[in-house]
């Protein structure tokens, strides 16, 4: 193998001890590192509160993966909460105008989907995380 | 293995390791090395706990001495305090004391002029009847109220507060000696020292000896400490820190988020479940809060519910009404102020009484004030960024 200076990429690229493959691998290395510590040491993410008639009902973790079936007077699945990758929204609702279905995907602190015929409101809340407490 | 499997193997073991070094060595950097987010705190100056510093490092040493320094001088059970000295000196017996003190009391005697007596060091005597001091507080013990006698005795002696001078190098020498024949305390700034006179007594019904009126600065110590550490953070290479002394907390140099307790906490609600912990959250940058409540010591004699807010008019606890503040949060730039108003405020007894107050007093140091009464009902008044836990609370409503 010659190696000429003018064509350094080349040369990795051929070589015997620097495939792409190891960059590469490094490059991945780096991801799996940088997302363990993101892990360890990010703080617990907020929470999605359910409030039905103005009282809260239901909390889960935002991070948390989950369908919700919330029965309203006496009706199954009157709404259905979806909990996706950081993202709420409304699934389906029995409601006749299905604006909260229409609201689309909420993930902020603050915001809120709201089912008005069926008094039910869903809400990201902050994680509440305190330093100290007096 | 070929040899180009090897040296996969290799260059991904060594970057783990490398990464893994680097990491470890920034980690284990003490807290104070790492220049930021220095925690120091406990429940009073001589229980240093939750804190992530320690006082081998520049930083945390002076702490840890800034702490010391106010608690061997203002610990009343300590007997080599100068608070201690002084409530167990004899009539015209000069306390020599370290102008520490001396600041303290000179703030003690503004805040409680500016409050009508409502914030009162003397109050000890009175505080230690109804068993709320430092030594004998125990809400587990069987406790009886106070004799009207003693409670006189009590109120006759806070009264002495009122009549504290001070000398200093103006001082006339006429004055000086008016101030002789009629103070109760008399602080000599010049000489450094504290003397009880014959008026700071009182003919004591079941001995001989006199009775003289004691101090107790535990009212104002913990803000004025919190407010040292906080000098020590931004004299120190610290980038940002939080102190809580107590209950007494000053931040520096970043938005720190601090709870506040539910006063109501200990209390369960009609289902059954307890009170939540927190009230609410505010968050502080560069300034200090303090917060009195009814309910941080107190105790049940059959039905009845005594606290450790002592009204020196009455003689008794601060009574209780729907409406009644039961706790109050003080925050500003003096650390010293907000920990003697923060009690004040809870024996002003009123919303109202307190926004009067504050409309006229200490504009430029108190920043804000959280009132909670009885009723669940709570004021915000000033201006400070605060979130209430309402997704937990019960039945908690905002007076507008």
């Amino acid at each position: 193998m010659k190696y000429d200076n003018t064509n350094i990429i080349e040369n990795i690229k051929a070589s015997k001890y620097f495939r792409k493959a190891d960059i590469l691998i490094v490059i991945f290395m780096l991801f799996m590192f940088v997302g363990m510590m993101m892990l360890i040491f990010m703080p617990s993410g907020e929470k999605v509160i359910i409030k039905v008639n103005g009282t809260v009902k239901y909390t889960y973790n935002l991070n948390e993966n989950r369908v919700i079936n919330l029965e309203i007077n006496g009706e199954k699945n009157a709404n259905v909460v979806v909990i996706e990758n950081g993202y709420v929204y409304m699934k389906s609702a029995t409601c006749k105008n299905e604006v909260c279905v229409n609201t689309g995907k909420i993930h902020r602190v603050g915001e809120t989907i709201a089912c008005l015929p069926h008094n039910v409101v869903v809400e990201i809340v902050g994680k509440g995380g305190m330093d100290t407490v007096v | 293995m070929d040899k180009t499997k090897k040296k996969q193997i290799t260059v991904i073991a060594v970057t783990i390791v490398i990464l893994a070094v680097i990491l470890g060595l920034y980690l284990g950097l003490p807290v104070d090395k790492r220049y930021t987010n220095i925690i120091f705190g406990g429940l009073s100056m001589q229980t240093v706990i939750n804190t992530n510093i320690t006082n081998q490092t520049p930083v945390g040493n002076k702490l840890y001495e800034a702490v010391t320094k106010v608690d061997k001088l203002v610990n009343p059970k300590m007997e080599t305090s100068d608070i201690y000295l002084i409530n167990h000196s004899k009539v015209n017996q000069p306390i020599k004391v370290d102008s520490l003190t001396i600041e303290l009391l000179e703030i003690s005697k503004d805040v409680f002029d500016r409050t009508g007596g409502l914030y009162n060091p003397a109050s000890y005597t009175l505080v230690d009847i109804w068993g709320f001091s430092a030594e004998k507080f125990n809400p587990q013990i069987e406790h009886t109220v106070p004799s009207d006698k003693d409670i006189e005795l009590g109120k006759q002696l806070a009264q002495k507060f009122a009549d504290i001078q001070f000398i200093d190098k103006t001082t006339s020498a006429e004055q000086i000696a008016q101030y002789k024949a009629n103070a109760t305390f008399l602080v000599d700034k010049v000489n450094n020292t504290v003397t009880r006179t014959d008026n700071c007594f009182i003919n004591n019904p079941y001995a001989d000896e006199k009775l003289g009126a004691m101090i107790d600065l535990g009212g104002i110590a913990k803000g004025y400490a919190s407010e040292l550490c906080y000098n020590v953070f931004k004299g120190s290479v610290a980038k940002n820190g939080l102190v809580n002394i107590g209950g007494n907390v000053y931040s520096y140099n970043k938005d720190w988020k601090v709870g506040i307790e539910n006063p109501f906490k200990n209390n369960k609600l009609d289902n059954g479940e307890q009170e939540t912990n927190i009230f609410g959250v505010i968050t502080l940058n560069n300034l200090s809060v303090s917060c009195s409540g009814v309910y941080e010591r107190n105790y049940k004699i059959g039905n009845d519910f005594y606290h450790h807010i002592i009204n020196t008019s009455t003689g008794k606890p601060q009574e209780i009404q729907d409406n009644s503040i039961v706790m109050a949060g003080v925050i500003g730039k003096n650390g010293a102020i907000c920990d003697a108003v923060a009690t004040s405020l809870v024996l002003m007894g009123s919303v109202e009484k307190v926004e009067q107050f504050i409309s006229t007093n200490y504009t430029e140091e108190i920043q804000a004030v959280i009132l909670v009464t009885n009723s669940k009902q709570y004021k915000i008044i000033g201006n400070i960024p605060f979130i209430l836990n309402d997704t937990e609370l019960v039945g908690f409503s905002e007076i507008k």
